[in-house]
């Protein structure tokens, strides 16, 4: 282990002495020895310990939130089932009226919505949250509260998102929500609001979770878990947690926009007064394509991770695998238009998309190869998972083949809209993800309490999906191909139509049981009293060591990428304590960062308890967007300032050191803490700085696509402000950046005095400033959003600044409060750099919005 | 280990592992803008703009891709070949995606040889 050098922050250099790390051979020395201190592990059980009776839904333990999160996601499965089962009795035969076509497009709209937004992600992040951690041997995720906030806000939302449909207010446009069909004029009720202000808010729940996912994985793998050798299934995770980075911000624009023209009439997808249908469809699919991989990946991640354990050998082709993974990522992003080949874009383009659909088979057909090869390799056991990953590997190549052929324009146009579309999507995403991810409930659930489901059901389990699944949506395919278009609520006899139906909907049944028996068999799982798990499988990954609350008692050195493989006996030094971190060293909850290539320790940080914060944070939130929904404006503000108050609070907890270093080994001491590049909150804010700008990019490119379609810009009765006006306010953002700069110099040496206070009033000021100037310059240019696409896309990027505006300027109050208490000290200086980056941010931003509507002008006719 | 080593190497690791697809989404991305602004222009009476610009300039962009995409084809397989010692996890994924990114490239420069510029579909 190389020196460890002084914390950024000023803490004192700490000492590290080498030699003292086991190499993988029994009899090499520990980095902890025996006998541990008396009570070590008793405090440390103390320290981790759960809240009990109703306080328990205060805690923010990463299993804890983990299988809560689990739980809702699969209730969310079986509710969006059941719909999927009104649809198929709907349609089992010509003519039913069980459903009225009303009911049926709130019920198809619900069904897809609640199973992409409130099921597949949320079950591939609730699955990380419960899971990575100990597979990194941290102790918990690097932001247990966030973790926390996400689930509660998710599971409120979501509840109440989906007891909309017994009200009759559920969103019929279908999961995509195109308009003109979901705009104000053919949508008038608030069905569609509850769509986009719900799934809004959610999708801001996934980023958090993926922000927190990102930097677990780069940042709390233990001593020794290089790149190289971290599991599969977090390089899945990684590269998932940077795609809903980039690809959710479009959704959240594209929300954003379809909410403001019903709410204010500006014309984003209005063609009659310059905005664009199309518009919508490019911002939604390009997050909605990528999305499909960002259900799949952290399946094909699973699988990676429990194939080798079931046959007994190594993945085969592992770093082709997670080159196969990276590759995945970056395509998937260029497909979003293979969803809108029927929508009279250019032949060109659309075979550009066409060419970028096929080359993503290569990728995932490497992994398709590399699981067989692992297979062919090992010796199958045929129980339960691996089963179930047969059947994905069947399903999955099946689907993906037939994605191959719907990536082939000509065909496509044939069959788009059509049930061979609805059959592709459900042998992809079932055979995908939903597949694997069984599997996984029957691999992982002896962390649970120690007890697998029963093998007998199992098999019974498996025998009805797959063959339900099967039996159910192969039809699908015939009934497309004969020209059944989806989203149809009846049909008439006589269009060849009704025996794929009633195959489908026979098949609807056992592919029920299956799920409900293996409901059933959890439930009885989980009745069972808790015993050790053990390592049922003789896997080779950290999250089969022992464990508890507080993950493992002490953070094992790995030496290899299958560690319990190579080294047996880790499962009994780490229960002892010899490894690292084997008590608190601070009497808090803490874990280990280590560096992000090499995993060599770097600092200690200390993890926030339990706490009702998050809880009552995340009932702010989702209660002042259903609110809004519903016209209650002043209580749904209330519950935003609950919002808001229950973070800043949890924030004022943070950011304070109570130590400068701590012991983590027999030799090593650590710092507590570290600042800037070495700090775990600085590389979080970096990633929502990221989502940051790519929400203000999917705004920018809606008003470059509206220019387009001009023949003069800026249209016939519209200007713009004179560019000197917009380059002052550019200045101004600008200059406030640099005098918030200027106010945190003293930092790194002596803290923040209360004289620091008054830059700091300056900088905001010229902010305020800056923005008056943007606004009074439009204004005076008589910019109306409502008369024109162009005007309302502007209109647009000028009401995003505003709300960075009041971010940065909450944050700016906060940070003078920490400075009049004393708390920005050279140590505690992670306030202001995360509200620098922020203010940074926007100082970019506001530039760059005062500047592009001329840019855009100067270029178009 | 520093903080700025730490932090270098792993920006220096990752972007050598993810520039082959770096370039290939650059080439995408200036293949289905540029096409989509160039018709624009065409479509709208430009004088500057010719269908037949539009394809060389596409053309060429795309052999400029093709060539970076083999020359970092050809690095990766120097640092990651047969007798090189496969060059661990970032050796093999920068063979892997450099061969990927590079069939991702002609595969998408193949329409512009067959197909009409600016016609709708």
């Amino acid at each position: 282990m190389s020196a460890q050098a002084p914390d950024a922050g000023g803490a004192p250099p700490m000492t590290h002495h080498s030699g003292v790390i086991g190499h993988g051979e029994a009899g090499r020395t520990l980095p902890s020895s025996l006998p541990r201190p008396p009570g070590e592990l008793e405090r440390l059980e103390r320290v981790w310990q759960l809240p009990r009776g109703w306080r328990s839904v205060t805690a923010v333990n990463n299993t804890y939130i983990g299988k809560l999160y689990i739980g809702t996601a699969l209730l969310f499965l079986l509710l969006a089932g059941v719909l999927a089962l009104l649809m198929r009795a709907q349609l089992a035969v010509p003519n039913a009226t069980l459903l009225g076509p009303d009911t049926y497009n709130q019920v198809f709209t619900m069904h897809g919505t609640v199973m992409m937004f409130l099921f597949a992600v949320p079950i591939v992040e609730a699955i990380a949250v419960y899971l990575l951690p100990n597979m990194l041997g941290a102790r918990d995720l690097p932001f247990p509260r966030l973790s926390a906030y996400a689930y509660w806000a998710y599971a409120f939302g979501g509840l109440a998102f989906f007891c909309s449909l017994f009200f009759g207010l559920a969103p019929d446009g279908g999961w995509f929500m195109y308009p003109p069909l979901t705009s104000g004029e053919h949508s008038p009720g608030i069905n569609a609001d509850f769509w986009l202000l719900g799934i809004g808010f959610i999708e801001i729940s996934a980023i958090a979770g993926a922000i927190e996912l990102i930097i677990g994985i780069l940042m709390t793998r233990p001593p020794g878990m290089t790149l190289g050798r971290m599991p599969v299934y977090a390089w899945a995770m990684l590269i998932v947690g940077l795609m809903i980075v980039f690809a959710f911000p479009a959704v959240i624009a594209c929300t954003a926009l379809l909410e403001m023209e019903r709410a204010f009439d500006w014309p984003f997808f209005d063609a009659k007064r310059g905005g664009d249908p199309l518009l919508w469809q490019h911002l939604f699919w390009f997050f909605g394509h990528p999305d499909v991989y960002i259900i799949f990946l952290p399946a094909a991640g699973m699988v990676s991770v429990m194939l080798p354990a079931l046959v007994g050998q190594p993945l085969a082709g592992h770093r082709a695998v997670i080159a196969a993974l990276l590759a995945t990522g970056f395509f998937s992003f260029a497909l979003w238009a293979h969803h809108m080949f029927t929508a009279g874009l250019g032949s060109l383009s659309l075979s550009f998309v066409s060419a970028a659909s096929m080359a993503v088979s290569i990728p995932a057909g490497i992994q398709v190869f590399a699981w067989i090869a692992t297979v062919w390799r090992g010796r199958v056991r045929w129980n339960t998972p691996t089963l179930f990953i047969v059947g994905f590997l069947a399903t999955f190549t099946l689907g993906g083949l037939t994605g191959v052929m719907v990536a082939a324009l000509p065909f496509d146009w044939q069959v788009h809209d059509s049930y061979f579309i609805v059959a592709h999507l459900h042998y992809v995403l079932i055979g995908g993800m939903v597949m694997p991810v069984f599997a996984a409930l029957y691999y992982w659930m002896p962390l649970l309490n120690g007890h697998g489901l029963s093998e007998r059901w199992g098999r019974w389990v498996f025998g009805l999906v797959f063959g339900g699944f099967h039996l159910t949506f192969f039809p699908m395919h015939i009934a497309g191909l004969l020209g059944m278009p989806r989203r149809v609520y009846t049909y008439d006899a006589g269009l060849g139509w009704e025996w794929p139906n009633l195959l489908a909907s026979l098949g609807a049944l056992p592919l029920a049981a299956g799920v409900g028996l293996l409901v059933v068999d959890v439930v009885r799982t989980l009745r069972k009293p808790a015993t050790e798990h053990g390592n049922p499988w003789n896997a080779p990954t950290l999250e089969w060591l022992p464990s508890a609350n507080y993950g493992m008692r002490s953070i094992p050195q790995v030496e290899g990428r299958e560690p319990l493989w190579h080294r047996p006996q880790l499962a009994e030094e780490v229960r002892e304590g010899r490894h690292w971190l084997p008590g608190t060293a601070t009497g808090l909850r803490e874990t280990i960062i280590t560096t992000p290539l090499r995993a060599e320790p770097s600092h200690v940080i200390v993890l926030p308890g339990p706490g009702w914060l998050p809880l009552l944070g995340a009932l702010g939130t989702a209660a002042f967007f259903l609110l809004l929904t519903v016209k209650w404006v002043a209580t749904g503000l209330a519950f935003g300032v609950l919002a808001v108050v229950c973070v800043v609070a949890w924030l004022w907890q943070t950011d304070r050191l109570p130590a400068a270093g701590v012991q983590v080994a027999d030799h090593v001491r650590l710092p507590l803490g570290a600042a800037r590049t070495r700090s775990h909150s600085w590389w979080a804010t970096v990633v929502l700085l990221v989502v940051d700008f790519t929400v203000l990019a999917s705004l920018a490119f809606a008003h470059l696509h509206l220019s387009m379609l001009l023949t003069v810009c800026p249209p016939p009765g519209a200007a713009l402000p004179p560019l000197a006006r917009m380059g002052l306010a550019a200045a101004g953002f600008v200059g406030s950046g640099v005098l918030l700069w200027w106010s945190g110099r003293p930092l790194a040496t002596q803290g923040l005095s209360r004289a620091r206070l008054l830059p700091l009033l300056a900088a905001t000021l010229a902010l305020a400033a800056a923005f008056g100037e943007l606004l009074s310059g439009m204004a005076d240019a008589g910019l109306s959003p409502a008369a024109h696409g162009w005007g309302a896309s502007i209109a647009a990027l000028l009401a995003y600044v505003g709300f960075r505006l009041v971010v940065v300027v909450v944050a700016a109050a906060y940070l003078a409060a920490r400075i009049w208490s004393g708390l920005a000290t050279p140590r505690q200086r992670a306030t202001f750099d995360n509200t620098a980056l922020l203010w940074w941010g926007l100082s970019v931003q506001g530039a760059f919005v005062a500047l592009l509507p001329h840019a855009v002008a100067a270029w178009m006719p | 280990m520093t903080p700025g080593r730490s932090t270098q190497g792993f920006f220096g690791r990752a972007w050598s592992g993810s520039a082959p697809l770096v370039l290939w989404a650059a080439h995408f991305a200036l293949c289905y803008v540029a096409l989509a602004l160039g018709c624009t222009a065409i479509l709208g009476g430009s004088m500057l703009m010719t269908p037949d610009l539009l394809r060389l300039a596409l053309a060429a962009a795309t052999g400029i891709a093709v060539l970076a995409g083999l020359w970092l084809l050809l690095r990766a397989w120097r640092a990651a070949g047969p007798g090189h010692g496969h060059g661990g996890l970032l050796g093999r994924v920068r063979l892997v995606v450099a061969g990927l990114s590079l069939v991702a490239m002609l595969w998408t420069g193949l329409p512009l040889a067959l197909l009409p510029l600016c016609h709708a579909a």
